[in-house]
């Protein structure tokens, strides 16, 4: 991340927080995926986060943590999505909502192997593998002790591996 | 960690990591968001009004003592006017922050619905309005339509919505077509989407037509509610009000339709799928659909409600289409028959973006989806490959 860019854009120059967001447009992305379910979703949760993330970079103490100051408003805007969606499913639009718009085998793989996952392991594991958090970061970002983390790892990725193992077990048969 | 763990560690990375970029829709999301940002003004790059002092040169000046106290009175002076207009204005404070839309068709991501569905923005400069209506405090704006005999959409905007905590609230203007089109078409299908805009609200209205329709629609639209869905407690309210407009729209396009036979069904273990039917037109593709299925499978699996099933309809060109709406009905062919005979009829009515030109096939896929009974259970998707159908289309109306 570039610290200098972080500096202008919480000075309160537009630019730089463009660049910046363009710097991280496909880390918001991935981790939208990771955690909620169609693009329309990701869409609304990565613009509240740039609106926020743009409204609040002039308290930002520290530049250096512009990424993981980033990632956790848009962890929080997931997770918003995540509880209005299993209270509510507006009917009309319902069976829109589980649109496949990246390639689908690929979002299938996907999904398949978070899907066997609930949300607290899920977001450890996105943090960790997609966007290559370490623990520490993960056990600041969520509000969470690095044991904590740790053992929702160990979890997660023994249920990946058993996932993993599953998967290949079939594709051995075709 | 040993080289097992690695070695799991680099599948899972190399399994979850997305392969492909932002997809589209996405992406004109977040341009259109930072399009619209404002300007903060307190760059120096930025700024070309000389009276903006840029906060970098304010934090390395060294004051004077009374420069400085001047300077603390006034920022406080500043300071709790600021808070008093904040207080009075929030909805203004974060209409500052309203993304700029140039297009809510384009904004939105609808292929079907800007233009060469490349995302692009709109050569217009703002958003257009085609009609506007205030009532009960809300301001109800149409900006765009587009017809073209199979698919009617507009956009709209309801300003206002900001008198409500915005956050927690779902609001959807109640959009009622006259009678006499109705009348043209009985089986016409009609979808709302909306997002945030702000603490305001923008849509897309669309209806879709399964008969032949008439090259000008002379639209008279009721608007006599908005209903507030609360996203906390499932809870819905009305506020009545008039905001019903009228609106011409002229048909841009054709529409070219494809009937199936038995070339394009599958039989597995006792159930039968099919494509019956295609339309395709610069706006939309729709596609028909239909399962055979004995009864009593259906009684054992379907009826808890635990499954649903959901198509993936994939171009030769290995684009995933995105549905807009969908509409099913099903019945018991025979309910004389004992049980075990019975069979149980579903007809599927899909509505999705258009297909791009150049397309000879799509791939036609059902998605079993599984809803646990209870929380401790996943949510599944099983693509069901056995019953994929590969069917051809007419080449003839479309993006």
């Amino acid at each position: 991340m570039n610290v200098q860019a972080v500096n202008l854009a919480i000075a309160g120059s537009k630019d730089a927080f463009i660049s910046l967001i363009r710097e991280s447009e496909q880390m918001m992305y991935a981790i939208g995926k990771g955690l909620l379910k169609n693009d329309a979703d990701i869409a609304d949760a990565i613009q509240e986060t740039i609106l926020k993330s743009y409204n609040g970079i002039g308290k930002l103490r520290d530049p250096a943590y512009f990424r993981t100051w980033l990632i956790r408003i848009l962890i929080n805007e997931c997770r918003q999505t995540i509880r209005q969606n299993n209270k509510y499913i507006p009917l009309s639009i319902s069976h829109a909502q589980g649109v496949i718009d990246a390639s689908p085998s690929e979002r299938m793989e996907m999904e398949d192997l978070l899907a066997g996952l609930d949300l607290d392991h899920r977001e450890v594991v996105v943090l960790y593998y997609l966007d290559d958090l370490s623990i520490k970061d993960i056990a600041q970002l969520l509000d969470l002790s690095e044991n904590t983390v740790k053992s929702r790892l160990y979890r997660a990725r023994a249920k990946l591996a058993s996932l993993l193992k599953e998967t290949e077990a079939l594709e051995g048969l075709k | 960690m040993n080289r097992i763990h690695s070695a799991i560690d680099d599948q899972i990375r190399n399994r979850l990591r997305p392969q492909s970029g932002v997809p589209h829709a996405v992406k004109a999301r977040i341009d259109a968001v930072l399009e619209g940002l404002p300007n903060k003004m307190t760059d120096e790059s930025e700024s070309s009004d000389p009276s903006v002092i840029p906060v970098t040169s304010v934090k390395s000046r060294a004051f004077s003592g009374r420069r400085k106290r001047t300077i603390v009175a006034c920022m406080t002076i500043c300071a709790i006017a600021g808070s008093l207009l904040f207080a009075a204005g929030s909805s203004s404070f974060a209409d500052a922050f309203k993304p700029i839309i140039h297009s809510i068709f384009t904004w939105k991501g609808d292929k079907g619905l800007s233009g060469d569905g490349s995302g692009a923005q709109s050569a217009a400069s703002e958003l257009p309005i085609l009609a506007e209506r205030e009532s009960n405090g809300y301001i109800l704006r149409i900006h765009e339509a587009k017809y073209d005999g199979l698919r009617l959409s507009f956009s709209y905007s309801l300003v206002g919505a900001g008198k409500q905590d915005g956050r927690k609230l779902y609001i959807t203007p109640a959009f009622q077509l006259d009678s006499k089109i109705k009348k043209l078409d009985p089986g016409m299908l009609k979808s709302d989407s909306g997002a945030k805009w702000g603490e305001d609200r923008v849509g897309i209205v669309n209806y879709f037509f399964d008969q032949d329709m008439p090259d000008l629609l002379e639209l008279h639209v009721t608007v006599p509610q908005l209903a507030f869905m609360n996203g906390e407690d499932h809870g819905q309210t009305t506020v009545p009000g008039d905001w019903s407009f009228q609106l011409d729209v002229r048909k841009t396009g054709s529409v070219s339709s494809r009937l199936y036979g038995a070339d394009n069904s599958v039989t597995e273990g006792g159930a039968l799928f099919r494509a019956t039917g295609s339309r395709n037109s610069p706006l939309a593709s729709e596609w028909r659909l239909k399962w055979e299925l004995p009864q009593q499978l259906v009684d054992r699996y379907m009826e808890s409600g635990r499954y649903r099933m959901k198509y993936s309809v994939q171009t030769d060109h290995g684009e995933v289409l995105s549905f807009v709406t969908e509409v099913t009905s099903h019945r018991i062919d025979d309910r004389t028959l004992p049980l075990a005979e019975q069979t149980y009829l579903e007809d599927i009515r899909l509505l999705a973006e258009p297909v791009a030109s150049g397309t000879k096939t799509v791939t036609i896929t059902p998605v079993l989806m599984d809803f646990p009974e209870t929380e401790k259970e996943a949510y599944k998707e099983v693509i069901l490959k056995q019953f994929s159908i590969v069917v051809p289309i007419t080449d003839a109306a479309l993006r």
